[in-house]
């Protein structure tokens, strides 16, 4: 009997811890569900452009697609974002100024140099973070900051060699004219990349632009391509034009680093996938908007690269590319 | 008036062919001025585009010798001009007009470009073509522009669309001979001539065609015309002969037209007359058949009153048979009382009057019984008097009541004619019976006469009566024709009694004047004369 009551209390001791543990688990899932029911604020992203140019408003257009599929994170990472367009060349500085003070943005996303360099330049309380997109040759100064961060335009030389070196495998020597002032270190991670990848660059320094077409009448005969660097010396129209006159003259082929440039008479280009960019800038974003600080969100290479060929150019000067199948590859017709 | 089948005048074809001759040369030579003028504008277009499109690609090859400064490269620039086989030089000028570089042909007038105008007075603005036209030649002007170079980082990576215009870093210019584009007019000149003299040529044959196969026509007309001698007056050539012939067919037309009208009016005034003629003679048919309707249906009643006059003929010949039998008995009894001595006198007497008129009752009923009696139609010696005499005492009660004294009075040579006695009697019967009608009940007298004329015997029977008027007396031998009330007269009475008298022979005759009676005489042959 004795047994049969302890057992009795032992059971209703049993008993009561079970209802106990049912509870806590009850109140547990009504505390997340209670937290997962919070409404979030949407987020203000303020995005300004450099100009009012088709690249920087589709990649704008890709941005936001991009981090309107990612799952929200932390309180303000519910869609839909607000979002501010402003164009620098026409609102100028004074105008980015006033959209800071006004809206209050969570986020400012840059596009281009222009609008990352007059982003930057204004102060800002409290902090905003600062994405870049499509910004090349972002200073290091810039760079340095903590509430600084984006993805780069501008592909490494070692990739692009690589790149190169699969389109054009019997590819030995590759030449080049820059500007020391300007492009000098980029020229000296070519070197270093190109040794590491069995190349033989040669590199003719110029001072002014009227220099480059004598420059590379000395590359003519001495390499198999024309690298055409983003150097604003060089790069010029003329010295742009200047390529491609030698290219057409000695039938070698030019590399360059943007896709107008396949329109204009460069063989080739291998620059950062535009989508790609964007997708690493929402995801960058997603972060930044979830709260993480912009010291942690480094800044990011490309990582998707994309070739351009001009189909017809490619036909001139009887090259066969072979096109890589990890890369986006297109032909220019 | 011209004589017929003389030609007066040019040939209306010769003519419109000389005219169209002289409009086509007119037109050629208009047509062949505009073509040359239209060519030549689309020569000089060509060689200005020409001119220009060289100067522009001389001044795009010469960009980037420019940019580069190399003199060297300018030329061979340069020297890409003078492929085209019309380019005399070609030169190149810095900004402010300083001759940089010339290429020429040997025979080209030396620096013509290099030392012409200023650029900036030919290319205003600065940064369009422009042209100079010299004697011999064309020069065309271009400007050399350098690209912008970008601005920043991002220009480099994205390049604004359009390229914006550069700045102007000097000049190329090409001059072009002329001489093309005097070949050019010359070979124009030419093609447009022969083509102007095909043309016309053409032209003068197919008009030539066409003319006379559109005046074929009008010369058929003529030839028709002529050959058919209309009178046209002073004809000058074909189309005044067809107009003058047309005038006079017009002219006959109306003549014509106005004969024909007038014969319409007056087959119209024909037509109206016929009709009233037309319509008077209905009215009279209308009348006559009406007339004769009447007529009819008046026949149609006498003969049903002849129908029963019949029947009482037949009915007292019967009865007349029947008296007959009973009065010869009391004849024979009264002729046996006269045998007997025992009668007196005064019955004596009596039964002889009585004997007398059981005679007198025999004889009418004779009479009557030969009156009602079928004409036998055997001709056969007639004894008129006796004739007479029977048929004045038919009528002897009747002329009684009428207080008309008959007279009969025969010549003692009248002898027998040859006839049919009952017919005759007839004829006698309807001559006593007409005048004692006319005499009327108011007496008179009727006289039967009676002599030898000849060969033939008249009979004249005439009354005091009131006569015949003169508009009847053609008529009184009408069938049917009486003046008589229905109840007594047919009409039949002097119609057959003159066609039993022109039966026999003879005639009858009627003499009257109105209101003092008439008198019928009916001739006939006597027995043995021959017949007419």
């Amino acid at each position: 009997m004795a047994q049969r009551k302890t057992a009795g209390r032992q059971g209703h001791g049993l008993a009561g811890a079970s209802a106990l543990r049912a509870l806590r688990l009850l109140v547990c899932a009504l505390a997340v569900l209670a937290l997962s029911a919070v409404p979030a604020r949407a987020a203000e992203i303020l995005a300004v452009l450099s100009a009012r140019l088709p690249p920087y408003e589709q990649a704008l257009a890709e941005f936001r697609t991009q981090l309107s599929r990612l799952p929200a994170a932390g309180p303000k990472a519910i869609e839909p974002h607000t979002y501010t367009e402003l164009v620098l060349t026409e609102a100028g500085p004074q105008g980015l100024a006033r959209a800071l003070r006004d809206r209050r943005p969570a986020l400012v996303l840059a596009l281009g140099r222009s609008a990352l360099l007059a982003a930057a330049e204004l102060p800002q309380r409290p902090p905003t973070p600062l994405l870049h997109l499509l910004a090349p040759g972002v200073p290091p100064e810039v760079r340095a900051r903590p509430d600084v961060t984006g993805v780069d335009l501008d592909v490494a030389p070692a990739a692009t060699l690589a790149v190169l070196r699969t389109i054009l495998p019997n590819l030995r020597r590759v030449g080049l004219v820059y500007d020391p002032q300007r492009t000098g270190a980029l020229v000296d991670q070519a070197r270093a990349a190109a040794r590491e990848a069995g190349l033989e660059l040669t590199a003719l320094p110029v001072g002014e632009s009227r220099e480059v077409p004598s420059r590379l009448g000395e590359l003519a005969g001495r390499v198999d391509l024309l690298w055409l660097l983003p150097d604003l010396t060089v790069a010029t129209p003329d010295g742009t034009a200047s390529f491609v006159q030698i290219s057409q003259r000695h039938r070698v082929p030019v590399l360059a680093f943007s896709r107008p440039y396949a329109e204009r008479g460069a063989t080739l280009t291998i620059a950062a996938e535009p989508g790609g960019m964007a997708a690493q800038a929402a995801r960058l974003a997603r972060r930044l908007l979830a709260g993480e600080s912009p010291r942690r969100a480094v800044p990011e290479a490309p990582v998707l690269l994309s070739v351009t060929a001009n189909r017809a150019v490619a036909a001139k000067l009887g090259l066969e590319l072979v096109r890589p199948a990890s890369l986006h590859f297109e032909w220019l017709e | 008036m011209k004589p017929l089948g003389l030609r007066a005048g040019p040939d209306l074809g010769l003519r419109i062919s000389l005219s169209v001759a002289a409009l086509l040369t007119a037109l050629t030579v208009c047509l062949g001025a505009l073509a040359v003028q239209a060519q030549r504008s689309l020569l000089l277009y060509h060689a200005q585009d020409a001119g220009q499109v060289v100067a522009a690609l001389v001044s795009q090859g010469a960009r980037l010798a420019l940019f580069a400064e190399d003199r060297a490269g300018l030329r061979r620039e340069l020297a890409e001009a003078l492929l085209h086989d019309y380019v005399l030089e070609a030169c190149a000028l810095d900004r402010s007009g300083g001759l940089l570089a010339r290429v020429g042909r040997a025979e080209a007038a030396e620096a013509a470009c290099g030392l012409g105008p200023k650029p900036a007075s030919v290319l205003d603005p600065p940064e369009r073509p422009g042209r100079l036209e010299g004697p011999d030649s064309f020069t065309f002007w271009a400007p050399v522009l350098t690209a912008v170079p970008p601005g920043s980082e991002d220009a480099l990576y994205y390049p604004p669309e359009p390229e914006p215009p550069g700045a102007v870093v000097g000049y190329a210019a090409v001059r072009f001979s002329k001489a093309p584009v005097r070949e050019g007019m010359h070979q124009i000149l030419v093609r447009t001539a022969l083509a102007g003299i095909v043309f016309l040529l053409l032209g003068a044959a197919v008009a030539h065609r066409l003319i006379r196969a559109a005046t074929r026509p009008l010369r058929e007309l003529t030839e028709t015309v002529r050959a058919r001698g209309v009178p046209v007056s002073e004809p000058r050539d074909d189309v005044s002969l067809l107009r003058g012939a047309y005038s006079g067919l017009v002219e006959s037309l109306d003549r014509a037209f106005g004969d024909l009208q007038s014969l319409r009016q007056d087959l119209e005034q024909r037509v109206e007359a016929r009709t009233a003629e037309l319509r008077e003679a209905r009215d009279r048919l209308e009348e006559r058949v009406a007339e004769r309707t009447a007529q009819l249906e008046e026949t149609y009643r006498q003969l049903v009153h002849a129908e029963k006059l019949s029947a009482t003929g037949r009915l007292a010949a019967s009865v007349a048979h029947e008296f007959n039998n009973p009065v010869f008995g009391i004849r024979n009894v009264l002729r046996g009382l006269l045998a007997s001595p025992a009668l007196g006198t005064e019955d004596r007497e009596l039964a002889e009057m009585a004997v007398a008129e059981c005679d007198r009752l025999r004889r009418l009923v004779r009479d009557l019984q030969s009156f009602s009696r079928p004409s036998s139609g055997r001709a056969e010696p007639v004894d008129l008097r006796r004739a007479v005499d029977a048929m004045v005492l038919l009528c002897a009660k009747e002329f009684g009541r009428k207080k008309i004294a008959v007279e009969v009075d025969f010549a003692h040579d009248v002898p027998p004619v040859r006839g049919v006695e009952d017919q005759l009697k007839q004829v006698v019967l309807n001559l006593l019976t007409n005048a004692g009608d006319a005499v009327g009940d108011e007496g008179g007298t009727v006289r039967v006469r009676a002599e030898r004329r000849g060969a033939e015997v008249a009979l004249r029977v005439e009354d005091t009566g009131r006569g015949i008027l003169p508009e009847h007396r053609e008529r009184i031998f009408d069938p049917f024709f009486t003046t008589k009330p229905a109840v007594k007269g047919t009409g039949l009475g002097l119609s057959v009694s003159y066609g039993i008298v022109r039966r026999h022979g003879g005639r009858i005759e009627v003499a009257s004047e109105p209101g003092r009676g008439a008198a019928f005489t009916v001739t006939l042959p006597i027995e043995g004369a021959s017949q007419p």
